[in-house]
């Protein structure tokens, strides 16, 4: 009986302990997490910014990174019609500017 | 002679100390001291705790290894993501209007998005305040111990985020802290 009590409050302890250490994992996030607005930096200046500024090269890696995800997703439905892609075809110009720019 | 007055002194002593401590217990048992967020401390009060607080948090942080890469791409989405989720409330973010948490909590949490100007000595010691107080709290404050559920490295990202803070606009802030198509390989 006192080793089923044992069990049960280890159980417990290891339980707690646990949840405590996901108290904030980044997965929570997913369901509601925005997507990064990069066409606003199209009417930046950030043109203008140091192109070595930390602050600068993450916003270029983060749209990047959100540009090349909306392409992978898109292209698993577009058609291989090189016109139907015409659309995008801005949007793929803008990120190769900023791969671009992640290396200088 | 002599020794009768220093025996009046100190029985002076005893006495005073004595009336002290009962005064300090009858005020602490009566219930009349104000403990509502909305009465605001005097002056002395708000110097000694502010001093006690600095002052323990400087002598506490000043051992602290801060990272040679704290300025970096990657630290920023990183940090910046967990900012907006955990911080905003109450430190608000680029353009954004003072919340309930923000104006109701006293003393008022800091308002991070505003510009400071330090220099590099103060920076250094700025972030470490900065890790120590993310990781630890500050008792009776409102600003939590986030250092039970986010490792070291995880709290000098936002260490990191908060030192680019204030220069970010309202734009900028939105695209570095969406978590949107972000895997989790910054954490």
């Amino acid at each position: 009986m006192n080793r089923l009590i044992q069990t049960t409050l280890t159980m417990l302890f290891g339980a707690l302990m646990a949840s405590n250490i996901q108290a904030h994992n980044p997965r929570f996030h997913e369901q509601n997490a925005e997507k990064p607005k990069c066409e606003a930096m199209n009417n930046s200046d950030l043109s203008a910014k140091d192109k070595q500024d930390p602050v600068a090269q993450a916003l270029m890696e983060q749209c990047a990174q959100s540009q090349s995800a909306t392409d992978g997703s898109s292209d698993q439905h577009a058609p291989t019609d090189s016109n139907s892609s015409q659309p995008n075809s801005s949007q793929s110009s803008n990120e190769n500017e900023h791969s671009s720019d992640k290396h200088h | 002679m002599p020794a009768k007055q220093s025996s009046h002194y100190f029985k002076s002593l005893i006495l005073i100390f004595c009336v002290v401590l009962v005064g300090g217990i009858v005020f602490l048992y009566s219930g009349i001291y104000p403990m509502g967020a909305d009465t605001k401390h005097n002056k002395l009060t708000c110097w000694i705790l502010e001093t006690l607080r600095e002052r323990s948090v400087a002598r506490a942080s000043k051992d602290l290894q801060v990272p040679e890469d704290l300025d970096s791409s990657s630290r920023l989405l990183a940090g910046g993501a967990d900012y907006n989720d955990m911080c905003t409330g109450c430190h608000l973010k680029p353009g954004q209007t003072p919340t309930d948490l923000s104006q109701g909590l006293y003393p008022a949490p800091p308002n991070l998005t505003k510009t400071h100007d330090h220099h590099k000595a103060e920076t250094h010691s700025l972030a470490q305040k900065r890790f120590w107080i993310i990781k630890h709290g500050i008792k009776a404050s409102g600003m939590p111990a986030w250092g039970s559920g986010h490792d070291d490295d995880r709290i000098w990202n936002m260490v990191a985020f908060l030192h680019r803070l204030p220069e970010l606009t309202p734009e900028q802030y939105q695209i570095l802290t969406a978590r949107g198509d972000k895997d989790q390989g910054h954490h």
